[in-house]
């Protein structure tokens, strides 16, 4: 926690699981790997829009819908083929829409490729539980296992969203690799066949707002906003909510 | 020009050095094996790198402990190289940073420009000489201002 900068604490029992204040992603990391999987770093406190939004869904066992999602303007693409991943990053970055984003152009491509990534190689198990596509190689998706990107370009920002039908990740997976990652030591990078283990954290780093909902068995969605002047106005504003869902 | 896919690179022998200018997409495809054969102290030029991913880096950082002992420079480090310096300690290993490229963008007509800063600006975190803000020469009107926070920008300054 930064000099004279403290979390919030909960209010109810409800919010056990979520914490507010401002600090930097690395100390955010350190909640994550408490177990809090709602993590709000913002100027506002428990007046900040996401806040409210997170509270009042953990009150109503309901997924809340984020400032950022909220858009007339979605677009979608479906992708079984890993090989596309650098077409379709080209085609949302020379979107009609995203005129005026190309500063945003580098972290959108980061982002869209790592996201990508982790649908192809790590949401799919074969028989043995081990990923059913190896990242050496080209992936091919059935129907079944087809992502779904979706996105958005606002006045301020881009939102984008990848769903895989896997419903694989967990909230531990997440949080061990981001308390990895930001201890930036010797063992930040993996040296598995299935990737660095570096791609969340790189997320993490690169938007303003990250949400991840888990279906067990049937879905991992991971949304995520970038503002386009996330570097330079309230660098350390952000938020990272996970949200596990039960199967219907 | 070596030929790659999406990876590639141009030497210039500069006598006891080779600089090398890096061109295209750093990920699990890029091999750096004819690199390692040049055997000698390196500059390595970013300029004209538009992409690196996870397993990129991972590649670059085995990339860097196969170098061994080998003086290396980087130079015209583009932000996207920046981030990796500062999220990735190890994406630098022991190498020198010569130059950084630091990104501007107009409040006024959103133009941007990306201004080269030698390292003499960013010895250390304590004596950064960045400009935070010029007048625009597109519109005439407007400021261009930095578009990160210098001392976020510049944190693998040590």
């Amino acid at each position: 926690m930064k000099n004279g900068q403290k979390a919030l604490a909960p209010e109810s029992a409800h919010e056990e699981r979520l914490i507010c204040g401002l600090f930097s992603r690395k100390h955010g990391a350190q909640f994550i790997l408490s177990g809090i999987a709602h993590v709000h770093s913002t100027h506002f406190g428990k007046k900040d829009s996401c806040v409210q939004a997170t509270k009042s869904a953990l009150n109503t066992d309901h997924l809340p819908e984020y400032v950022w999602e909220k858009h007339n303007k979605i677009f979608t693409l479906t992708l079984k083929d890993s090989l596309s991943r650098s077409e379709v990053i080209q085609k949302v970055l020379n979107h009609p829409e995203a005129i005026g984003k190309k500063r945003m152009e580098e972290r959108v491509s980061l982002v869209l490729e790592e996201l990508l990534s982790n649908g192809f190689y790590h949401a799919y198990s074969n028989r043995t539980g081990k990923n059913k596509y190896q990242r050496t190689k080209a992936a091919h998706l059935t129907d079944k296992e087809a992502l779904s990107l979706r996105f958005a370009f606002t006045e301020d920002g881009i939102f984008i969203e990848v769903t895989d039908q896997g419903g694989k990740l967990t909230f531990d997976e997440v949080a061990s690799a981001l308390s990895r990652c930001y201890d930036r030591g010797g063992k930040q990078i993996e040296d598995k066949e299935s990737g660095a283990g570096l791609g969340t954290y790189l997320v993490l780093e690169a938007v303003s707002h990250l949400k991840i909902v888990v279906t067990a068995g049937v879905s991992t969605v991971v949304s995520c906003w970038i503002s386009d002047r996330m570097a330079s106005n309230h660098a350390d504003s952000f938020s990272f909510n996970f949200f596990q869902k039960s199967k219907i | 020009m070596i030929p790659s896919d999406k990876f590639k690179f141009e030497v210039i022998d500069q006598g006891s050095t080779k600089k090398l200018l890096l061109k295209g997409v750093i990920d699990e495809d890029s091999t750096f094996e004819s690199i390692l054969k040049l055997s000698s102290p390196l500059v390595l030029n970013f300029k004209d790198i538009t992409s690196i991913n996870s397993c990129g880096i991972r590649s670059w950082v085995n990339f860097l402990k196969d170098l061994g002992e080998t003086k290396v420079v980087y130079e015209e480090c583009p932000p996207l190289i920046v981030r990796q310096l500062n999220m990735v300690p190890s994406f630098a290993g022991t190498a020198t940073i010569s130059s950084v490229y630091v990104s501007y963008v107009c409040d006024n007509c959103e133009a941007e420009k990306k201004i080269l800063v030698d390292a003499d600006k960013f010895r250390t975190k304590q004596s950064l000489q960045i400009a935070e803000s010029f007048p625009c020469e597109s519109c005439k009107e407007g400021e261009m201002e930095l578009d990160s926070h210098p001392k976020q920008y510049f944190a693998f300054v040590k």
